[in-house]
């Protein structure tokens, strides 16, 4: 019987985590302020305590983790790697595909590794309380299960679209101790705010953050702090323990190099997880392409009322593929991928900046056909933001087939789809259909890109 | 006149009922969330996520001025920005409450 599970003992986890800050050749520049001025991290303190602080700006390449950190991660960690064999004998590809399930944590994902480390280095300041916003759920119960197993309270501001929509959640969030209230509530003056304008309001991320900000800035006791589950460079130090132990597991496996690196790439966790540690050896020479997965972006640009001041030279566009539209020319580099697009982790956009990375986009049409195809032969239903992933590493398994090279392929499964069956719904409703774009549109976005002042970018050259 | 143009036009709600998958909030949502989702323009990345459904540049160009647009398309700004606007703006805020006076200085 071939292996497919390649597992590491507990005293084999990592000890240290990665900080790519430190080997970037240039690390991204602190954003501006309204004043024109740098946002420095110590700007962050009435909302982060100063241990994470001194992470978030570290340029030391090891940061150790904790004991204490360890023994909470190793409830679920090390988390195992898969080599997905049925997929490669239904794709029939030479490819070798591995993937990190990081659906084995309790809430379900990726997230608590980092929400683990927050609550602890919070604790350690002496904080009491965590706060926080959340849609759908993932990331309020990631930090809801952390706050529960180091006895802090915890107080997530959820989405009313999302508290109304998302129940099973809630009570996730419930169960591990948390205080879960629909935003715009009444306990914050930027909740009330909102509510007496439109009382009916469904909500938005930006009102929850708002809320849930305000509380920590404002508690009088000083033990309340706020804490987020991407973007921020603390976040995707503390996730490198994915990539970290997929590289042990693949030497275990025999595996001396990797080829492909993929993963779904939202505000950047997981995929940084996965990928930081393989871009370190990447910026040491070796050929490894990295693929963070984006949602499809709109490709047709047109001067007038849409106005961009960026250009494509950046290389911040996720280039989607010629089949996903059905035209036989390359669209245009889609810079909205990286300008409407909400905040990608600077971190991951410096990569894909100096070209450490080529980011790809699919529309979900494609994800969910992968997603099923995953679901009946591997078995594990899928997050949505995961079958971003999936569809990525088929199409790289299917070039490898049409190569007859034995690439190795390993990706980040960051999380199962069991409490998101709707999205799978709509699928198999037939409700995801295709709009064709008209080929003027497309003709009229790559030349609308023309005249656009460019972006001024740090970049080396070097890939 | 303005009747034919706005048969011709659609609705503005005539899309509220299709569905799809919100990578922002995480889970599916109608359209009518991503026209109006709790803020004063649409979502920035309605486009992004319809595009491929039914002709969402034309809808937004039918229904919105060119100022509601530009707003809802601007780039956004990056996460350590908006997080100090925000603690700024509680601490205005809490200020005013307390008739000026801070609030506890966190250790």
């Amino acid at each position: 019987m071939e292996q497919t599970k390649i597992l590491l003992e507990e005293h084999e986890m990592p000890r240290q985590w990665y900080n790519l800050a430190a080997d970037l050749p240039n690390p991204p520049l602190p954003p501006l302020g309204p004043d024109g001025k740098p946002i420095t991290p110590d700007m962050l303190a009435p909302v982060f305590p100063m241990n994470l602080i001194e992470q978030e700006v570290s340029t030391e390449r090891w940061i150790d983790i904790p004991e204490e950190i360890l023994g909470i991660l190793s409830l679920w960690r090390p988390s195992p790697l898969y080599r997905a064999r049925r997929l490669e004998q239904a794709l029939g590809t030479p490819a070798r595909i591995y993937y990190k399930n990081e659906g084995v944590s309790p809430p379900g994902s990726h997230k608590p590794n980092t929400a683990v480390a927050q609550a602890w280095y919070n604790k350690q300041f002496g904080i009491e309380r965590l706060t926080t916003e959340t849609g759908a759920g993932q990331w309020g119960s990631a930090l809801a299960f952390s706050c529960a197993l180091l006895g802090m309270e915890c107080k997530v501001f959820m989405v009313r679209i999302s508290f109304d929509q998302k129940p099973f959640r809630k009570l996730m969030m419930q169960a591990w101790g948390a205080n879960c209230v629909a935003s715009p509530s009444e306990e914050t003056q930027a909740g009330r705010d909102i509510l007496a304008k439109m009382p009916d309001t469904p909500g938005s991320l930006g009102i929850a953050i708002s809320e849930a900000i305000e509380q920590a800035v404002t508690d009088q006791s000083g033990k309340t702090r706020y804490s987020l589950g991407s973007v921020l460079n603390h976040v995707m130090l503390h996730q490198t323990v994915i990539g970290l132990e997929a590289k042990k597991q693949l030497a275990k496996a025999g595996e001396d190099k990797v080829d492909t690196v993929i993963g779904c790439c939202g505000g950047g966790s997981n995929f940084a997880g996965l990928a930081f540690p393989f871009v370190l050896d990447k910026i040491n020479g070796a050929e490894i392409d990295v693929i963070p997965v984006e949602p499809e972006s709109c490709p047709t640009l047109t001067r007038g009322p849409f106005s961009y001041d960026h250009g494509d030279t950046a290389r911040m566009t996720p280039l989607l593929p010629m089949h996903s539209l059905g035209h036989t020319f390359v669209p245009p580099p889609i810079h909205a991928g990286g300008l409407r697009y909400h905040g990608m982790a600077p971190l991951v956009s410096q990569c894909v900046v100096e070209g450490l990375m080529t980011p790809r986009a699919y529309h979900q049409l494609k994800c969910y056909e992968s997603a099923v195809m995953w679901a009946r032969t591997e078995g594990f239903i899928s997050a949505p933001e995961t079958s971003h992933a999936l569809a990525c590493t088929i199409d790289e398994a299917l070039k490898a087939k049409e190569e007859g090279k034995e690439k190795v392929i390993l990706f980040n499964w960051s999380g199962h789809g069991l409490m998101d069956l709707t999205g799978y719904d709509n699928y198999f409703q037939g409700n995801l259909h295709d709009f064709a774009l008209p080929e003027e549109d497309l003709v009229a976005g790559m030349g609308s890109m023309e005249g656009l002042p460019k972006p001024e970018v740090r970049k080396t050259g070097k890939w | 006149m303005f009747v034919l143009h706005a048969v011709i036009m659609g609705s503005i709600t005539e899309h509220d009922s299709r569905k799809r998958y919100c990578p922002m909030l995480g889970h599916q949502i109608h359209f009518q969330y991503c026209r109006e989702p709790g803020s004063d323009t649409p979502c920035r990345k309605l486009l992004d996520c319809w595009w491929t459904a039914f002709d969402a540049k034309q809808f937004l160009l039918d229904h919105y001025g060119k100022e509601t647009i530009e707003k809802m398309l601007a780039p956004s700004q990056p996460k350590a920005v908006t997080l100090y606007d925000l603690i700024e703006k509680a601490r205005k805020s809490a200020g005013d409450q307390d008739g000026g006076q801070k609030p506890h200085s966190t250790s």
